[in-house]
Formats: C-alpha cells, sequence, structure tokens
C-alpha cells in the first residue's frame, strides 16, 4: 500500500521530530483515515531511530582534547602558511632585483659599445704608403718592402721582423731571409 | 582580543588568522560534535575520525574566503566531502569493520539477521554498510541530517535543493536502507 506521496515532508518531519503546531495536528488527522501514511511513518520513525542509535556521537570523554589537537594542527598549518607566502614573496623580490641588474648590466654594455669608434680592419694591414695608396693589394705588392727590410737588417737579423706583423701578411714572414731575396728575384722582371 | 560566545564564526576565523589560538579553539569546540559524528560514520576507528574532524577544521581555515551563508552547514558538507573521499579511498577497509563480525551479505542483498541478533556492533556494521551504499545525495542528506543534526532547511540551502526536496531525499534513503537491512522485521 502507498502512502500519500504529498505527505511525505510531513511524514520526514513527523519522523524526524521537526514537526510540530498545526501541522503536526494536522497530519494526525490525516493519519487517522489513512493506515499507508501510519505505517509509512512508524517505518521512518524505526529506520531513523536505528540511523541515530548508531550514529557514533561521541562522549564527552571523546572529544576530551580535541580543540585543543586540532587548534594545535591549525596552528601549524597557519604559520607554515604564513612562511610559505613570505618565502614567495622574497623570492619574487630576489627574482626581480636580478632581472633587473641584468638588464642594466647589458643596458651598460651596449651603451659603452655604441660609444668606441669604427674599426676599419684595412686601418691595422697598411703600414707603407705604398700599400696605403695601392688599389691591387696583393701580396706581390709587399715584396719591394720584404726587400728593403732585408736590406736594412744587413741580410738578416732581427731588423727583419716588423713593428706590426700584419703589415707582412701572407705569409711572408714565415720566409728566411734567404728565401725572401729568391722569391724577389724570381719575381723580378729583369 | 577578547572571545565571546556570540562572537560569530567567521570573526573567530579571522580572529584566529591574526594570531588568537583561542579563537581557533573557540570554533572547533562549537561545531566538534556534529563534525566528529560526521566523520566517525565511516571511519573504522576513532583515530581516523579525529583526523578526518581535525582536516574538515583545517579545510574550512583555508577556505573561509569561500564561504556564502551559515558557518555550520557549510563546515559540515566539507566534512561529508571529506567522509565520501575516505569512503572511495577505504572501501574495502569499510567493509571489513576490525570491530565487528564482517557482514554475512553483500551490499545489495537483505542481512537476514533477526532482531535479537543484532548486537551493538552488528548493528553499527551493517547500519555502516547500508548507508556507505546509498546514493550520494541520499548519503550526504542522512549524514547532514542524523549526525551533523542539521534542520532539513538548512541541508536544503547548503546542497543547492529546496527544504521539500532533502525531505523527499531522506525519504528515498530510508526506503534504500530499509531494502538493504533487510524489510521491515530487521529494522524495526
Amino acid at each position: 500500500m502507498q502512502c500519500c506521496e504529498d505527505r511525505i515532508p510531513a511524514l520526514v518531519d513527523a519522523a524526524t521530530g521537526e514537526l510540530g503546531g498545526a501541522a503536526r495536528a494536522e497530519l494526525n488527522e490525516h493519519l487517522l483515515h489513512c493506515p499507508a501514511c501510519r505505517a509509512e511513518l512508524a517505518l521512518l520513525q524505526g529506520t531513523t531511530s536505528l540511523l541515530e542509535d548508531t550514529s557514533r556521537t561521541p562522549e564527552d570523554f571523546s572529544l576530551a582534547g580535541f580543540a585543543a589537537r586540532t587548534t594545535d594542527r591549525a596552528v601549524t598549518f597557519r604559520d607554515r602558511s604564513v612562511k610559505g607566502l613570505w618565502w614567495s614573496v622574497t623570492r619574487g623580490v630576489r627574482l626581480a632585483l636580478s632581472v633587473s641588474g641584468a638588464s642594466l648590466a647589458a643596458s651598460l654594455a651596449l651603451f659603452v659599445l655604441s660609444q668606441r669608434p669604427a674599426i676599419h680592419p684595412a686601418a691595422s694591414v697598411v703600414t707603407t704608403p705604398a700599400a696605403a695608396t695601392t688599389s691591387a693589394d696583393t701580396w706581390e705588392s709587399y715584396i719591394p718592402e720584404a726587400v728593403r727590410l732585408v736590406h736594412d737588417s744587413g741580410g738578416g737579423g732581427s731588423g727583419l721582423v716588423p713593428a706590426d706583423p700584419v703589415s707582412l701578411d701572407d705569409g711572408l714572414h714565415d720566409l728566411s731571409v734567404d728565401e725572401l731575396e729568391q722569391l724577389t728575384l724570381s719575381l723580378s722582371p729583369s | 582580543v577578547a572571545v565571546t560566545p556570540e562572537q560569530d564564526d567567521v570573526a573567530l576565523v579571522q580572529a584566529f588568522r591574526a594570531g588568537d589560538r583561542k579563537a581557533f579553539e573557540t570554533l572547533v569546540r562549537r561545531h566538534q560534535k556534529p563534525v566528529w559524528a560526521i566523520a566517525n560514520r565511516f571511519a573504522r576507528n576513532q583515530h581516523v575520525a579525529e583526523d578526518l574532524a581535525q582536516k574538515a577544521f583545517l579545510l574550512a581555515l583555508e577556505r573561509i574566503d569561500e564561504l556564502r551563508g551559515a558557518f555550520r552547514p557549510w563546515l559540515l558538507r566539507i566534512t561529508a566531502n571529506l567522509a565520501k573521499n575516505y569512503l572511495r579511498d577505504n572501501a574495502r577497509l569499510v567493509q571489513q569493520d576490525p570491530d565487528a563480525e564482517p557482514p554475512e551479505s553483500s551490499l545489495g542483498d537483505p542481512l537476514p539477521l533477526p532482531d535479537e541478533a543484532y548486537d551493538s556492533a552488528d548493528r553499527q556494521q551493517a547500519v555502516r554498510l547500508a548507508v556507505a551504499g546509498l546514493p550520494e545525495r541520499q548519503r550526504e542528506v542522512v549524514l547532514l541530517r542524523i549526525d551533523g543534526q542539521l534542520p532539513f532547511a538548512e541541508i536544503g540551502t547548503v546542497l543547492g535543493i529546496t527544504e521539500n526536496n532533502a525531505k523527499v531525499t531522506f525519504h528515498h534513503a530510508v526506503r534504500k536502507l530499509r531494502e538493504a537491512l533487510g524489510g521491515r522485521d530487521a529494522v524495526l
């Protein structure tokens, strides 16, 4: 037998002790004439009572110290959170400072580089007027200068070593004096 | 900061955050019984129950900014959710309570035990299994109403349903429990 569906909320209230006053009187009136709802109420009360009996609501002795222990744990949790927040903030500041420092250093370096005069590679190579004015800047154009250096040095010795090694380019400074003379003679038109 | 009994729950949490230890202890004392009861419904022993109950308070502390409405129903819902997670992670342990004899039938079958055979531990275990086997929403309503002792109006608010809906859900839960516990004779 089905109870009246529209009475279910009131039956639940009655079974759980939430029904009172006029609503209770009205339900009682209905129950007088409705055996299905009476049976349903009995079952609801029985099951609710069983649930309440097995609800292991702690006795006071079970809860002794629970609030203090929970608070201890909460204090640890709170302090750890605060430390974590502080660590995050300081880490952020440190990171920001590092990035700013690096940017500043990079800007400074760029500024210094931009202030240096332009370097022309050819300027460091040219050591003789002849070479400076020669458009054909081949190794042959250095030969007269090499010969002059050989003669000035008395045929060998340290006078051969130029102040600027680049002035004797193309590996000529690796040749011995004799090899240079041979080379000069072989290249001479006469 | 002096704590008065009338002090608002959220104010207690704020006071604790500002360094007032006593404020949180007051808050815990105010709500510990229903929180503990919900946690204890499925926990296999008191240590686990206490751990779950403590976690509920810590979660409330952590998420206090998300609170909309009354504190207690919200706290109890947090506890019910923790209980749900515990059930999910420890289904096998919940069914094998070391303090009680294992049930003679599976969750879906009626328990054929007569009334006189229901000693306290058996009954506890049978009801625990039956409640654990309820659909989530029904279980939530039962936990909040029976263990949390919340009125249906507050249950409706915290679950986002109407008060009547909460009552009808409770009624469905009772029917399911009746089936799981072996019908009228076993329950009554």
